[in-house]
């Protein structure tokens, strides 16, 4: 395992995948219309295969970058976006925060 | 002369504390003695070398060391970082640092309205609470090829306290922070993964003082026994060559493996 260089044959994944932290319009996109997204994007058939069954590895050998598959993931599964998140208990915690 | 009064270093995530509370707890007032450290130093800048997550800088662009310049920055919001304050820059200081290193051969690239992800932010709740004092942030590329090696990164820890020493104003006060790590993988196969004995291994390293072991080490090899995240040792590592390569003192470790990463912070006495 070497630190990936831009994968020429995934950029367009790349590009949606990172794109979702700042585009409601993608981000909103995959929710409903996904396919639509996909479109926007270029992602062939088989690139839209992985992402329809939500195949982690599947996405992966896609040759994406390997920190691009968590705004898919935190965006499609609501039970790890809660988990990756500060603790209540800890928020109240930071200064100014409650206590 | 201005003088670095104090090194830290941390992980940089805050989860869940569901099912293993007593653990969480301990990172979590590990990160708080930090930041109460800091307080006790007064000081009037935080440098905090850090690293992005695919938010500011991704596939599009990377650069191996971006220092922000602006006059102010915002937190993403990401993993539900409060971003609902600004926390101050120092332009002065980090173009300063900048024209510095480019004289000791490091081109450093400069970003201004970069917005903090959790690399960034979740140090910066601690050593900038609120915003209450400046900050630089320092990043470092950990996430594409090549990735700066830690020889390289400890040099530049170097050129940045020359830097301090040299140029900046009589009494100023200067904290570094190092942020990231311990062992995670992301993304990949072995994601959830924790190399407690390799973390614990490093965590001694440091508190020898050990730079050479350190600095030894190449990025293959962090990668291979910490995983592409635990890559982000050498943003510590920049930490400890701005002190000097002195000895650190372990503030916490917790190997959490339900975090998918081992997570430590160490202090460094100036």
């Amino acid at each position: 395992m070497v630190k990936p260089l831009t994968e020429p044959r995934a950029f367009h994944i790349n590009q949606m995948l990172q794109s979702i932290p700042h585009d409601p319009t993608v981000a909103g996109g995959i929710m409903t219309d996904p396919e639509a997204v996909y479109d926007r994007f270029g992602l062939s058939e088989a690139e839209r295969a992985p992402f329809r069954s939500g195949d982690a590895a599947a996405i992966r050998a896609l040759g994406i970058h390997p920190h691009l598959l968590m705004p898919w993931t935190l965006l499609t599964n609501e039970r790890v976006r809660g988990f990756l998140a500060i603790d209540p208990a800890h928020f109240a915690r930071l200064p100014g925060k409650g206590n | 002369m201005g003088k670095i009064v104090g090194g830290f270093a941390t992980s940089h995530v805050l989860f869940s504390r569901a099912g293993h509370e007593v653990q969480a707890d301990a990172v979590f007032a590990g990160m708080e003695e930090i930041g109460r450290r800091i307080d006790a130093l007064s000081p009037d800048i935080v440098v905090i070398v850090s690293n992005d997550h695919m938010i500011n800088f991704n596939t599009q662009f990377q650069a191996p060391f971006v220092v922000g310049i602006g006059a102010s920055y915002t937190a993403f919001g990401d993993l539900g970082i409060p971003n609902d304050y600004s926390i101050p820059g120092e332009a002065d200081f980090a173009q300063g640092f900048v024209d510095h290193a480019s004289a000791c051969d490091y081109d450093m690239g400069v970003v201004r309205a970069v917005r903090f992800d959790h690399g960034m932010a979740i140090p910066a709740l601690f050593a900038s609470p609120q915003g209450v004092r400046p900050v630089v942030p320092l990043y470092t590329n950990v996430d594409m090829r090549p990735v700066p090696s830690a020889k390289r990164c400890y040099r530049l820890g170097q050129v940045l306290a020359d830097y301090i020493e040299k140029h900046r104003p009589a009494d100023e006060r200067v904290v570094v922070l190092g942020a990231g790590g311990m062992s995670h993988w992301v993304g990949v196969e072995r994601q959830g993964d924790v190399n407690e004995e390799f973390d614990r291994w490093l965590l001694e390293r440091f508190e020898a003082g050990d730079a050479d072991a350190l600095t030894g080490l190449s990025i293959q090899d962090i990668e291979a026994r910490s995983g592409n995240g635990g890559v982000e040792l050498i943003n510590w590592i920049i930490m400890l060559g701005a002190l000097g390569g002195a000895k650190a003192k372990t503030l916490y470790y917790e190997p959490m493996e339900s975090w998918w990463t081992g997570m430590g912070g160490i202090a460094i006495e100036a």
